[in-house]
């Protein structure tokens, strides 16, 4: 995708649907400092956007629609907003193993338009072919997430 | 280690509050208890005129002038400092306009049933800047309840810790033009033993760095929360002011997240873990989060991310590696900041 025309970008907090209370800021933080290896791309410090969310009366977490996310890419200057949600995220039991997972959806939008110009969803657990054949336990949450927003961001850059 | 982007302006050689090298100085000792069960049945007011009458001690023997207790409660009191994270600006000034004192020693003494932690920094009363920072703390041995055995005990711990304690200034902490401004760190739902020790071990990663001085994350906090600004929403407006009072160009956010799991080790296993005198690290799995922020952009400039899984580990021939919280955090701070500096991109300014 040609990002030539958008400088700046902004990360909404993401929404939650997972029983995991954090699952949402988690992710999100992962997100963002993937986000930071990117080259081109400013990012506006979170804090700015959650001031700005809450000055407009936007909702905490979740989608934006369109006219939201003008009125947001207004007030802080971004050219576009990364936001996300979790869908189902933790720790599942089968018989005497565990696995970790994660499935969770990002989107990204112009602030001119409003437009949703990518999406993604990903699934992604720490079981493995290899894990399974050689033994070893689940990967970590963490390694979990950071290769399911990995693979979630290789779609867009 | 490069400093990278960490540092934002020349090192100037200017040098802060020198009083001290080579000579005495007066210094105000602000110490503040936080203790968890069972031991905080003990009376909190007495256990810290204790601690801080050994501290005092021990900062006399090794050249300072310490302001005596009643002077540096009042300047507390006036100015409502009343915790290591809330140090207003007004109180370095009438610590050093009045009293002539120097340098601002703000410590927090964690007691847990077995293990005393004292996180202190050394504040310059001109400028704001931390001088130097530290954990010390050490294993106390077991006792069968909390009688007159216990307070030999303590008291011998609070000996050892004020003899092995070096709370001399830094001698790079005063060479940057601008101090980096570092916000205590949020967390979500840790025991404020592990807020303070991650703000304590990032400040340390910090201020060790050559050419950067740090401008104090007590007085800073008390800044914002006068201005009613929440750590966490520090918008363009907020950074304007932190940049026009202390001169500040960068600051530096850093977030602990817990990996809770609600089906086998949540919150249970995280509170559990603290009070233990060993293995403060078992149990306890976090992400520690860094971000460089551009005070003039207000973009991130750079960040780094590290996580801490709690489950036991064992080494060659099934060493269990037991390791204290305070050494996770300095060494997770560490990585951070190693971290950030590699991935130091072209900034925007």
């Amino acid at each position: 995708m040609d990002f030539s025309f958008i400088q700046k970008v902004a990360v909404y907090p993401f929404g939650n649907l997972s029983q995991d209370k954090n699952a949402s800021l988690r992710v999100q933080s992962v997100f963002l400092m993937e986000l930071l290896r990117q080259e081109g791309l400013r990012v506006i410090e979170p804090g700015t956007v959650r001031k700005a969310a809450q000055d407009l009366r936007l909702p905490a977490a979740g989608e934006l629609t369109p006219d939201q996310l003008m009125a947001l890419g207004q007030a802080i200057g971004a050219d576009g907003v990364f936001q996300g949600t979790v869908e189902d995220y933790g720790l599942e039991r089968q018989s005497s193993s565990k696995t970790f997972f994660l499935t969770a959806s990002f989107t990204f939008s112009e602030t001119v338009t409003g437009m949703t110009i990518w999406r993604s969803q990903v699934n992604n657990s720490g079981d493995s072919l290899f894990r399974k054949l050689f033994g070893g336990g689940s990967a970590s949450l963490f390694d979990v997430t950071r290769e399911a927003v990995n693979d979630a961001q290789k779609t867009l850059f | 280690m490069g400093v990278g982007l960490l540092c934002a302006g020349p090192a100037s050689g200017q040098v802060y509050g020198s009083a001290r090298p080579g000579g005495q100085a007066n210094v105000a000792l602000c110490l503040y208890l936080s203790a968890s069960e069972p031991v905080a049945e003990w009376p909190a007011a007495a256990r810290r005129q204790q601690a801080w009458q050994v501290l005092a001690h021990h900062l006399e023997q090794s050249g300072w002038r310490p302001l005596p207790l009643d002077q540096v409660l009042l300047g507390q009191q006036k100015h409502r400092a009343r915790h290591a994270d809330y140090l207003p600006v007004e109180l370095l000034d009438d610590l050093r306009e009045r009293n002539g004192v120097s340098y601002l020693l703000v410590g927090t003494l964690f007691l847990q049933e077995r293990r005393i932690d004292l996180a202190w920094r050394l504040v310059d009363t001109a400028s704001a800047r931390v001088m130097a920072v530290g954990i010390d703390g050490l294993g106390l041995e077991p006792v069968m309840d909390l009688g007159p055995e216990a307070e030999d005990r303590w008291l011998q711990g609070m000996g050892a810790l004020a003899r092995n304690w070096r709370p001399d200034p830094v001698p790079t902490a005063a060479g940057g033009a601008e101090p980096l401004a570092l916000v205590p760190v949020t967390t979500l739902g840790f025991h404020p033993l592990v807020r303070a020790l991650a703000g304590q071990a990032l400040a340390m990663g910090v201020v060790e760095q050559p050419g950067i001085t740090v401008l104090d994350p007590g007085v800073l906090a008390a800044f914002l929360k006068d201005r009613d600004i929440r750590p966490e929403m520090i918008c363009a407006p907020a950074g304007r002011l932190i940049r026009e009072r202390f001169g500040a160009r960068r600051l530096l956010l850093a977030e602990m997240i817990p990996d809770h799991q609600p089906t086998s080790r949540g919150m249970a296993a995280r509170s559990a873990a603290l009070p233990g005198g060993q293995g403060q690290g078992r149990g306890l799995d976090f992400t520690f989060s860094l971000r460089l922020v551009d005070l003039d952009s207000y973009s991130v400039l750079a960040g780094g991310l590290e996580n801490h899984d709690g489950e036991i580990q064992s080494g060659w021939f099934g060493v269990v590696k037991d390791r204290s919280l305070p050494d996770i955090l300095i060494e997770m701070a560490g990585k951070l900041l190693a971290e950030i500096n590699q991935t130091a991109k072209e900034t925007h300014r």
